[in-house]
């Protein structure tokens, strides 16, 4: 009798919690008004602590830069790698409580995807406060955090990340270090998509000419099928390069199947499922003085938050069941010990609780583009035009003055979330 | 009674889980050493610069200059770039470096090139404010002879639960009037670090 108050104290203890992505509705809605500003105070007066400690800060520190706060969101975000060292480590109860009651009762560690996320907008925060050299230390970090994962064989590669890294030892001269990264990102590319974005083609091109290896180069140029006159267009001017963020994740939802077990005993179990919001727009061109240019898609982030959701199905699915078979038992045994009643309480208890892990960070965009245009010295007017299907422009955003000095890149950011109709 | 009893103590226990944790207080001496996460801190950015500078004391260049000048070489502090994994704060690490450099007596130290214009529009508000014999008039500043310059490093590599952790310093003093490098000089760093499996 002593260990059914046991769960049922546990019960109490880790289920009676919303959901993450349930309470993140104000916030959405604050955000497709383009208001990050009163988001981030909606979101700060609710502080997580706890199990959804980590998403409280990813969504904060996501905020925080929008609203243009560098520095503070650097801060959270330097938090939030903290907590994440923490939490490799194991904790019991955390383990009994997914294996008893669900997925939830375990501290949100983030996906692999999501942790270099956090250093790829690190890396862009210090780009954005015009603090290179630390840029470059979050680049390390990717290159660390990479390795890491690749022993756990979980992900291989992170193309956009690879690719990012590339662009901030290019913008602080190191030539050879930005080669690297740039074959990493053509690799993983290929690997993610089969889409390798026509810019780093152009970048692979052109470094391979500037440093000289020649074999490489032709390689590339045979693989590519590519003019390379404008290689000699961009060497030695000055750069602009737009990061755009578009839209936002996809968010989880929870779904019930049932599924029979090795002994052919049907159970229910909750899976998470990825639902995408969507895009209004279906091409942006950025405009610099008198050159316009399409932007590339550079990090699907909707296409490997599902890839990495199916990559991890199987061995959650299993668990899941496991979990199931755990209930039902506890249940058989209330009601040897309790009587029918009680045997149909823990079923209840057992069903209102098997609920799927939903849990994600939710303010990452839905894609993020890049352009990089190569300018002479001067200042110019920039603007970016979201396209819909017939080309038509459906909204304009003013990126304002900006410098372009020879030599020298300059970084643009800027962040669409478009109004839309959230499903229940 | 067996069951009341059974759910007291779970309850009580629950609390004596999450209750007492009080914030506790301790002075200590700024010598101390204090190893938390493994991250470069106060203690390593102390070490490095007393060594450094102490080695750059006891090196031929400063006697030379000093016999054949006859005076105290000027230095100035350029950058120390942070090249490593680690968002190292080296704006304490300079200050480690020119408190170090000044106190040795042995050499002359102007001000920086942020500090030089925070100075400058104090002078020419001088110029115009001060009374004729307080004022500094411009064009007497003193020129640098060397400019100590330098970068940090890291190598970092992990296997399991231990990591290991590297970090190399070197700094470069060059003359300003030739692009000499006349001392070079190096300090290295290692640790291991053991984390928890279980929290």
């Amino acid at each position: 009798m002593g260990k059914l108050y046991t769960v049922g104290l546990l019960v109490l203890f880790l289920s009676g919690c919303a959901s993450y992505s349930n309470s993140f509705q104000q916030v959405e809605s604050l955000l497709v008004q383009q208001k990050p500003q009163e988001a981030l105070a909606v979101l700060e007066k609710h502080p997580a602590s706890g199990r959804d400690r980590l998403l409280y800060l990813l969504d904060k520190a996501m905020l925080q830069r929008m609203s243009g706060l560098y520095a503070e969101s650097n801060t959270t975000f330097e938090k939030a790698k903290k907590l994440i060292q923490s939490l490799r480590a194991t904790s019991l109860l955390e383990k009994t409580g997914a294996l008893t009651i669900n997925d939830s009762a375990m501290s949100y560690e983030g996906e692999d995807f999501e942790q270099v996320l956090i250093h790829v907008y690190e890396a862009l925060n210090y780009i954005a406060l015009g603090q290179l050299d630390e840029a470059r230390v979050e680049a390390l970090q990717v290159d660390e955090r990479l390795k890491q994962l690749s022993e756990n064989d979980t992900v291989q590669e992170d193309a956009f990340s690879r690719y990012l890294t590339g662009l901030i030892y290019e913008a602080e001269y190191e030539l050879d270090e930005a080669m690297i990264a740039y074959r990493k990102a053509y690799q993983a590319y290929k690997h993610e998509t089969e889409a390798v974005p026509m810019l780093l083609k152009k970048d692979l091109l052109r470094v391979t000419y500037e440093l000289g290896l020649m074999d490489e180069f032709v390689k590339y140029k045979k693989e590519f099928d590519m003019d390379d006159s404008f290689i000699e267009e961009a060497i030695g001017r000055g750069e602009v390069v737009l990061l755009f963020h578009a839209g936002l994740a996809p968010i989880k939802r929870s779904t019930s199947v049932f599924v029979h077990t090795d002994d052919g005993v049907p159970v229910r179990i909750s899976l998470p499922v990825y639902q995408s919001r969507p895009l209004p727009f279906t091409q942006a061109r950025l405009t610099v003085g008198q050159v316009s240019v399409d932007l590339d898609v550079v990090d699907d982030i909707d296409a490997v938050a599902r890839a990495s959701l199916e990559s991890h199905k199987a061995a959650m699915v299993a668990r899941l069941i496991a979990r199931a078979i755990a209930k039902t038992a506890i249940s058989n045994q209330a009601e040897k010990q309790g009587g029918e009643l009680a045997g149909l309480l823990f079923d209840v208890a057992a069903l209102a609780t098997e609920t799927a892990d939903t849990r994600s960070w939710l303010t990452l965009p839905k894609r993020i583009y890049l352009s990089r245009l190569p300018m002479d010295d001067g200042e110019y007017q920039a603007s970016l035009s979201l396209l819909g299907q017939k080309g038509e422009v459906i909204q304009r955003l003013n990126l304002g003055l900006i410098k372009v000095r020879t030599g020298e890149k300059t970084f643009i950011e800027s962040t669409f979330i478009a109004p839309f109709r959230t499903m229940q | 009674m067996n069951k009341m009893m059974n759910i007291v103590l779970l309850v009580f226990l629950a609390f004596g889980f999450t209750a007492c944790k009080t914030t506790t207080v301790e002075r200590v001496d700024t010598d101390s050493v204090q190893d938390l996460s493994g991250n470069w801190n106060d203690t390593d950015s102390r070490l490095v610069s007393s060594r450094m500078v102490s080695d750059m004391m006891s090196r031929k260049w400063l006697t030379k200059y000093q016999v054949k000048q006859g005076k105290n070489p000027v230095l100035i502090v350029g950058s120390v770039r942070n090249l490593s994994h680690e968002h190292i704060n080296t704006r304490t690490f300079i200050a480690d470096l020119e408190r170090e450099l000044i106190n040795s007596g042995e050499v002359d130290f102007v001000a920086s090139r942020t500090e030089r214009g925070e100075i400058r529009s104090e002078r020419s508000d001088q110029a115009d404010n001060a009374s004729m014999n307080t004022q500094n008039i411009a064009g007497e500043e003193t020129g640098a002879d060397f400019m100590l310059k330098g970068q940090i490093n890291t190598i970092f590599d992990a296997a399991g639960d231990t990591q290991v952790k590297y970090y190399q310093i070197d700094l470069t003093l060059i003359s300003l009037k030739d692009n000499r490098k006349v001392w070079l000089g190096q300090k290295k760093i290692k640790k291991v670090l053991e984390t928890g499996r279980f929290r």
